[in-house]
C-alpha cells in the first residue's frame, strides 16, 4: 500500500498518522483528525477502561514497559503499539452462555459424578465441539465450580445490558479476566469496544506522569495475581492463549493538559490503598470518561481558537423539577456543550480553504479535478460521482459539500461519543419532555471526592477544586469566576445558587463524605486516604 | 408594673429567645443588669484557666473558637479584667486590636473578634500573627477570637493571594487539621485553640439552670398573693418542675440534660448562650401569642385566675412551640427536640396508656402526681374526643395535639428504667436507643462496665454482619465484611475475602469497643492481639445516628430502610478494614492457595462460609 495517511491534513500541532493505521472505515477525516481515531459512541466509559488495561495487561504479559512515551525523531513521531487479547473463550462462554451450571447444581443428583456428566450432557448437546472436560480436573467436585462462576458472574461490568455473549466483561482484575470484543468467528469486529481504551492508553502514555501510573498499576493490578483472577484462571481453557491482534489508533496531540490531569487521577485514585482494587475501577472509569468529555471540549475550543474560556459544566444539585433557573442554566450549558464540535469541524475546513493549495486549486483552470484529488488526499473524501471532471461540481461546490458532510450529526459522530460518555458516567441526565442537563449521580459524586481529596479539605476548597480541575460548577462563587462576571448580575439567582451548593454538600454529606463542624465551617474527606499519611501531615509545619 | 411583680421576671425575659436578645453579647447584657437591678447571671467561663496558663505559664498563642453565643468575648473579658485590674475603662477599646504589655518585655495583642476588625487591620495584623503562630517571635502573643469558619477563611485568604510564603499555606492547613480532628495542640504550632463549642459539659448545663433557678431573686415571690393560696403562679410551678426536690432530683431537667449530652455526641452542640435561652423559655414561655412569647407577671396572674395553663405548658415551651416557627429554628436549642421528634414519635404501649388509661401502673406512674399539666389538661380533651369520636375534623385535630403534648411531657417525666421496656422514655424519640447510648457512653467512659459493654458489642456485630451480607443472620460471634465484587449500588453481598472477625479472642484480630479519646463518642475498631503490632486500622465511629441503626438492624429491621449515609459509613468502614486486614495477613495458605468465602446462613442462624480454594 502506498504511504496515503501522509498526505492527510492535520490539526495545528498534531503528529502524522502513521502508516500502520488502518483507514478502511474512514470515510470523511475531520473528525478523527481534530479528537482522534476514535472517540466512539457505543463505546461505554467502562469499556474504555477495560480496553485501556487490555493493551497494559498484554503488554506486561510481553514484558514491555507499560508506557514508552512518545518517540522523538524530528518532532514527537505517533506511537506504533500492536497489541493481542487472549480469546478466553472457555471463560466466557461459563460465564455468559451456559444456563446449565446453576440449575445441575441445585439439582437432585445426589452423585458428582452424575452432576458432570448431566452438564457435560447438555454442553455436547448445545454446543457442538465444545470441549470443557478439562474442567473435571481443575476442581474438587461439580459443586466448587459452579460456586465459582456464580461467584464471577457477580463480577460482570454492565451486567445490565442485554449484548451478545462474546461482547460481555467482568471487571479486568487481571490478564485472565479479559476478553476481546469479537463477533461468533472470533474476528475481532470491535462492535463496542472499538479503541476510545486506546486513545485512553495513549493520553496516559503522553502524560509526565506516565511513570507513576505504570509503577501503581503494577503495584495494584497488573503485577498483581489477585484471587479473582486466579478463580478466572482455573476456570480459563486451553484456548485462552488464542490472541485477537490489533493495532493502536491515532490521537493528534503530542502532548495535551488534559493527558496529565488524567494521569494525576489515576494517580490519586490508584494510590488510595485502603480501598480493595475491585473498588477502585468504578471511580477510575468514571474520571476517566469525565477527561474524556473534557479533552473533547477542549480540543473543539483549541481548533475554533477564539480564546473564549470553556463553558463550565454548571450541575444542578437542588433537582427541582419544572422550569428553573438552575436546571435551565445546566441545560443551556450542556447545549452550548453540543455545538462545540460542530463549531471545530467548521474551523478546521476553514483553515483548510485558506490554505495555499486550495487557493491553488480555486486558481487552476483544471479545478474541478485538483479539488476532487485534494479533497481525496488530505480529508480521505471521495463521494461516488462520475469520473468525468467536467460533470464535477466547482471546487468551492465540492468544499461545501464536504462541509456539510462533517457537520452531520447522525449515526456516530463526537458529539455522541460526548454525550452518551457525560451520560454514563452519571454527570448527565435526560429525561422525557424535561429536556437534558447536568445532574450528578451518587457515584459520580463518590469518583469526584475520591480522585480530588486526601486530607480533609474545606468544603469550599473542594467546590474551587473541581471547578479548575475540570470546570465543575455548582455555587455562587465558582459561578462568578467560571462565567466570568465581574460586575451584573449571575446568570441564575444567588439564592437558588447557595441552596445548589447547600444540596451538594448535604448530597456528600449522605454519602459519607462531609465532616460538618459548625455552621460555618465543613470537611469533605476522602475515607479511604490512608490513616498513617493523615498523620503524617504534623511534619509539614516543621518543613 | 405593680408592686408584687418581680423585676428578675423582666431581668429573664432579655435572655429569652426573642429579636432583641439576638444580638446579646457581653455587654448588652451587663446594661440589663443595671436596669433592673437585679444580681447578674454568672455563667462559667469553662477554659478561662486555661487561657491563662497556657498565655502566662506556656507563654503559647491562644485562638478561642466557637460559634455565637459559646463565650468567646467573655473569656477574653475574664482574661482581661483578671490580670489588668483596674483598667476597665480599656475595655472594649474602639479599636479592634489591643495591645497590652503581658510581662515586662513580652506584648499581647488581643483581637476580641476577627470579624469585626476591618480589612486593613486583618492585613496589618497578619504578618506578625503569622509569625507568632510559628513561634518566631516569642516576645508577641496573640489572644484571638473568631468561629472556625472566620479562621480559616482568613488564612486561606492570606495563603492564596499573589507571592503568598509557603508558610501562610502550612499555617492554614495545620489550622485546617487542627479543627477538623478537634486538636487543641499541633507540633510546630506555637497555639492552643480552644474550641469553645466542645466544653460542653453537664456540669455547665447545670451551672446554668441552677443559676437561673435558684437565683436570690427569686425570694421576691414571697410576697406575691398567688403564692399564698389560689391557682398555683405557672412561672413558679414551671419552676418547681425543674428544680431538684429534697430526695427526687427532677426528671424534666435530668431528661433535659440527656437530651443535650445525645444531641452533642451527634455533632449538634448548643452554646452557653443557648441554654440560657432555653431556661427561660421552659419558665416563661407563652404559646397564647406568639408576639409576646413570654410571660411577664401581669400575664402570668391572669393565666393563673383564668386556669390557662396550657399556653404555659413548660415541656411545651422547651420544644419552642411558644415561638413562631422561624424564630425557633433560628434559637438551635429547639432543635435538639424537634430532631428527637418529641411528640410524634411513639409506640401502641403509650398511646394505649394515654388514652385509653391501660395499663394502670404505667397510667398511674404518669398522671398521678403534677396534675396540672397532666390529667388536668388532657382529661377534657379526652373527653370531648370519646364522646364527640372523629366525627368532627376539629376534635381529632385538639385530641391529635393534647396526645402530643401528653407524650412530650410523658418523655420528660417517665423514669429512665421503667418496668416495662416499651415505656424507655427514649421509645419516644426517633432515637429509640438514645438512653443505651448513653448507658455505653458512661460505661466506657468509668472504663467498666464490661458486663455494660458486652451485650453492645453483641448487638453491633449483629447489626452489622446483617447490614453487610443482607441476610437476616444471627450471628454476634465474628464480624464477617460480606460485599460484593467491585462497586455496585447495593453495596450487600456475600462474598468475603478475609475471615469472619472474632468478637472476643486473644489469639487473633477481634472487634472492639473503645471512647475515642477525641470525639468522645463509642468507636468500634479491629484490635490486634498483643503480640502483633501494624498501620492503624481505621474504626467504625458511632454517632447516636450510627448506632440507632445499627441496633435497629440487629433488631430487625431492614437496613436500607433507615439511612442511606449509615449505610455508606458502614461500607467505607468495610472496604478500609478489608483492605487493611487483607495487607497485614497474608491469607495465602503454605501452598499459595488462597480462600474466598460465599456466606450463606447455618441452621441456627450464624453466618457459614463455604470457602473456595484458589
Amino acid at each position: 500500500m502506498a504511504a496515503k495517511n501522509h498526505h492527510l491534513q492535520l490539526a495545528e500541532g498534531a503528529m502524522r498518522v502513521p502508516e500502520t493505521q488502518k483507514m478502511g472505515s474512514v470515510k470523511l477525516w475531520c473528525e478523527y483528525a481534530i479528537w482522534g481515531l476514535l472517540f466512539y459512541d457505543d463505546q461505554s466509559p467502562w469499556l474504555t477502561l477495560t480496553e485501556c488495561l487490555h493493551i497494559c495487561f498484554d503488554r506486561k504479559r510481553r514484558s514491555l514497559p507499560i508506557f514508552e512515551g512518545v518517540k522523538q525523531v524530528e518532532g514527537p513521531q505517533h506511537e506504533t503499539v500492536a497489541y493481542g487479547i487472549p480469546l478466553n473463550n472457555q471463560l466466557r462462554h461459563l460465564l455468559f452462555r451456559d444456563k446449565e451450571i446453576s440449575r445441575i447444581a441445585s439439582g437432585k443428583a445426589a452423585d458428582d459424578k452424575a452432576k458432570w456428566s448431566a452438564w457435560f450432557a447438555t454442553v455436547d448437546r448445545d454446543y457442538e465441539g465444545l470441549e470443557l472436560r478439562n474442567l473435571q480436573a481443575s476442581f474438587d467436585n461439580f459443586q466448587a465450580m459452579a460456586r465459582s462462576v456464580e461467584l464471577l458472574r457477580t463480577s460482570e461490568i454492565e451486567a445490565f445490558t442485554s449484548k451478545r455473549w462474546t461482547s460481555r466483561h467482568v471487571l479486568p482484575l487481571g490478564s485472565a479476566m479479559v476478553f476481546p470484543d469479537v463477533n461468533s468467528d472470533n474476528s475481532l469486529d470491535r462492535k463496542f469496544m472499538r479503541r476510545t481504551g486506546e486513545m485512553l492508553y495513549l493520553m496516559l502514555n503522553r502524560s509526565s506522569r506516565a511513570g507513576e501510573v505504570e509503577a501503581l498499576l503494577d503495584a495494584r493490578l497488573l503485577g498483581t495475581n489477585s484471587v479473582w483472577n486466579r478463580l478466572a484462571g482455573r476456570l480459563a481453557g486451553p484456548d485462552s492463549d488464542a490472541d485477537a491482534n490489533t493495532t493502536i489508533g491515532y490521537l493528534p496531540m503530542p502532548t495535551h493538559r488534559s493527558y496529565d490531569r488524567l494521569a494525576d487521577d489515576w494517580v490519586a485514585l490508584l494510590s488510595l490503598s485502603s480501598i480493595p482494587v475491585e473498588n477502585v475501577l468504578d471511580p477510575l472509569e468514571r474520571v476517566s470518561g469525565l477527561i474524556q468529555a473534557l479533552y473533547i471540549l477542549e480540543r473543539a475550543q483549541d481548533t475554533v481558537g477564539d480564546g473564549v474560556a470553556l463553558p463550565p459544566f454548571f450541575l444542578d444539585v437542588v433537582g427541582a423539577t419544572g422550569n428553573n433557573a438552575i436546571r435551565k442554566l445546566s441545560s443551556n450549558q450542556y447545549k452550548r456543550h453540543r455545538t462545540l464540535p460542530f463549531e471545530a469541524a467548521e474551523s478546521f475546513i476553514d483553515a483548510f480553504a485558506a490554505s495555499e493549495e486550495w487557493k491553488a486549486v480555486l486558481a487552476s483552470d483544471a479545478g474541478r479535478k485538483e479539488a476532487a484529488d485534494l479533497l481525496a488526499k488530505r480529508f480521505f473524501w471521495s463521494p461516488q460521482r462520475n469520473p468525468n471532471p467536467d460533470t464535477m461540481p466547482s471546487p468551492e461546490n465540492q468544499l461545501a459539500e464536504l462541509r456539510a458532510d462533517s457537520q452531520r450529526a447522525k449515526g456516530h459522530h463526537i458529539g455522541a461519543t460526548f454525550h452518551n460518555h457525560v451520560k454514563q458516567i452519571g454527570l448527565l441526565r435526560t429525561a422525557r419532555r424535561a429536556g437534558t442537563w447536568y445532574a450528578p449521580n451518587d457515584a459520580f459524586l463518590e469518583a469526584l471526592v475520591l480522585a480530588n481529596v486526601t486530607t480533609p479539605m474545606e468544603f469550599g476548597d473542594f467546590l474551587d477544586l473541581i471547578m479548575r480541575r475540570y470546570n465543575i460548577v455548582v455555587g455562587p462563587e465558582e459561578t462568578r469566576t467560571a462565567f466570568q462576571i465581574t460586575s451584573g448580575a449571575l446568570p441564575a439567582p444567588l439564592a437558588d445558587l447557595k441552596e445548589n451548593e447547600r444540596r451538594l454538600e448535604e448530597r456528600l454529606r449522605v454519602l459519607g463524605f462531609v465532616d460538618r463542624k459548625s455552621d460555618d465551617c465543613a470537611f469533605v474527606v476522602n475515607p479511604f486516604h490512608d490513616v498513617e499519611q493523615t498523620a503524617g501531615t504534623d511534619e509539614l509545619v516543621h518543613a | 408594673m405593680t408592686q408584687t411583680d418581680n423585676q428578675l421576671v423582666d431581668f429573664l425575659r432579655t435572655f429569652g429567645p426573642i429579636a432583641t436578645s439576638d444580638s446579646l453579647c457581653d455587654e448588652n447584657v451587663r446594661q440589663a443588669e443595671r436596669t433592673y437591678g437585679v444580681q447578674g447571671i454568672t455563667t462559667p467561663a469553662a477554659r478561662l484557666d486555661d487561657v491563662k496558663r497556657t498565655l502566662l505559664d506556656d507563654g503559647l498563642n491562644v485562638i478561642l473558637t466557637g460559634t455565637a453565643g459559646d463565650g468567646k468575648t467573655f473569656h477574653i473579658r475574664q482574661f482581661f479584667m483578671e490580670r489588668f485590674p483596674g483598667r476597665e475603662a480599656e475595655w472594649p477599646g474602639e479599636a479592634g486590636v489591643l495591645s497590652l504589655e503581658l510581662a515586662p518585655g513580652r506584648e499581647l495583642r488581643i483581637i476580641r473578634d476577627l470579624s469585626e476588625i476591618s480589612d486593613t487591620e486583618k492585613e496589618a495584623e497578619l504578618e506578625a500573627l503569622s509569625a507568632a503562630l510559628l513561634g518566631q517571635t516569642p516576645e508577641r502573643l496573640y489572644l484571638v477570637a473568631a468561629n472556625d469558619g472566620q479562621l480559616l477563611k482568613y488564612f486561606r485568604d492570606a495563603a492564596q493571594r499573589p507571592g503568598a510564603a509557603a508558610s501562610s499555606r502550612r499555617l492554614q492547613q495545620s489550622i485546617a487539621k487542627m479543627l477538623r480532628e478537634e486538636r487543641e495542640d499541633l507540633v510546630g504550632l506555637s497555639l492552643r485553640l480552644f474550641n469553645l463549642s466542645r466544653t460542653w459539659s453537664e456540669k455547665v448545663v447545670d451551672g446554668i439552670f441552677d443559676a437561673v433557678l435558684e437565683h436570690p431573686g427569686w425570694g421576691a415571690c414571697d410576697a406575691c398573693p398567688s403564692s399564698n393560696g389560689g391557682n398555683p403562679c405557672p412561672i413558679q410551678l414551671n419552676r418547681a418542675l425543674l428544680l431538684d426536690g429534697g430526695d427526687a432530683p427532677s426528671s424534666f431537667r435530668n431528661r433535659i440534660r440527656q437530651s443535650l449530652r445525645l444531641a452533642a455526641a451527634n455533632d449538634q452542640h448548643v452554646p452557653i448562650r443557648q441554654l440560657l435561652v432555653l431556661v427561660v423559655n421552659i419558665l416563661l414561655g407563652d404559646a397564647r401569642n406568639p408576639d409576646r412569647p413570654l410571660l411577664d407577671c401581669a400575664t402570668a396572674r391572669k393565666r393563673a385566675a383564668k386556669k390557662e395553663y396550657g399556653c404555659t405548658n413548660p415541656y411545651n415551651n422547651a420544644a419552642g412551640l411558644n415561638l413562631r416557627p422561624e424564630r425557633r429554628r433560628a434559637n438551635r436549642v429547639f432543635n435538639v427536640f424537634e430532631l428527637l421528634g418529641v411528640g410524634y414519635e411513639t409506640n401502641n404501649l403509650i398511646d394505649a396508656m394515654l388514652v385509653q388509661g391501660e395499663p394502670k401502673a404505667l397510667h398511674d406512674m404518669i398522671f398521678e402526681q403534677e396534675p396540672t399539666y397532666g390529667i388536668d389538661l388532657f382529661t377534657p380533651h379526652r373527653k370531648t374526643y370519646f364522646a364527640l369520636g372523629g366525627a368532627e375534623t376539629g376534635v381529632v385535630r385538639e385530641f391529635r395535639s393534647a396526645l402530643e403534648t401528653q407524650r412530650r411531657r410523658a418523655f420528660f417525666r417517665l423514669p429512665e428504667k421503667p418496668p416495662l421496656e416499651a415505656a424507655s422514655p427514649w421509645r419516644l424519640t426517633i432515637f429509640q436507643h438514645g438512653g443505651e447510648y448513653l448507658d455505653l457512653l458512661d460505661a466506657l467512659i468509668s472504663k467498666k462496665g464490661k458486663e455494660v459493654i458486652d451485650p453492645f458489642t453483641r448487638q453491633l456485630v449483629r447489626g452489622l454482619n446483617r447490614a453487610f451480607s443482607g441476610m437476616m443472620t444471627n450471628d454476634e460471634d465474628r464480624l464477617w465484611f460480606a460485599g460484593t465484587i467491585g462497586r455496585t449500588d447495593d453495596p450487600s453481598g456475600r462474598v468475603s475475602t478475609i475471615s469472619g472477625v472474632d468478637r472476643v479472642t486473644t489469639s487473633g484480630v477481634s472487634v472492639r469497643l473503645t471512647l475515642d479519646p477525641v470525639t468522645c463518642r463509642p468507636t468500634l475498631g479491629i484490635a490486634l492481639p498483643k503480640f502483633m503490632s501494624g498501620p492503624p486500622i481505621r474504626s467504625l465511629e458511632l454517632r447516636p445516628l450510627l448506632f440507632e441503626y445499627l441496633m435497629r438492624v440487629a433488631n430487625g429491621s431492614l437496613p436500607a430502610s433507615f439511612s442511606r449515609q449509615c449505610q455508606q459509613e458502614i461500607r467505607h468502614f468495610a472496604l478500609s478494614t478489608t483492605s487493611s486486614l487483607r495487607a497485614m495477613f497474608d491469607e495465602e495458605d503454605e501452598n499459595g492457595r488462597e480462600a474466598v468465602r460465599i456466606l450463606g446462613l447455618g441452621s441456627n442462624g450464624e453466618i457459614q462460609p463455604s470457602v473456595i480454594e484458589v
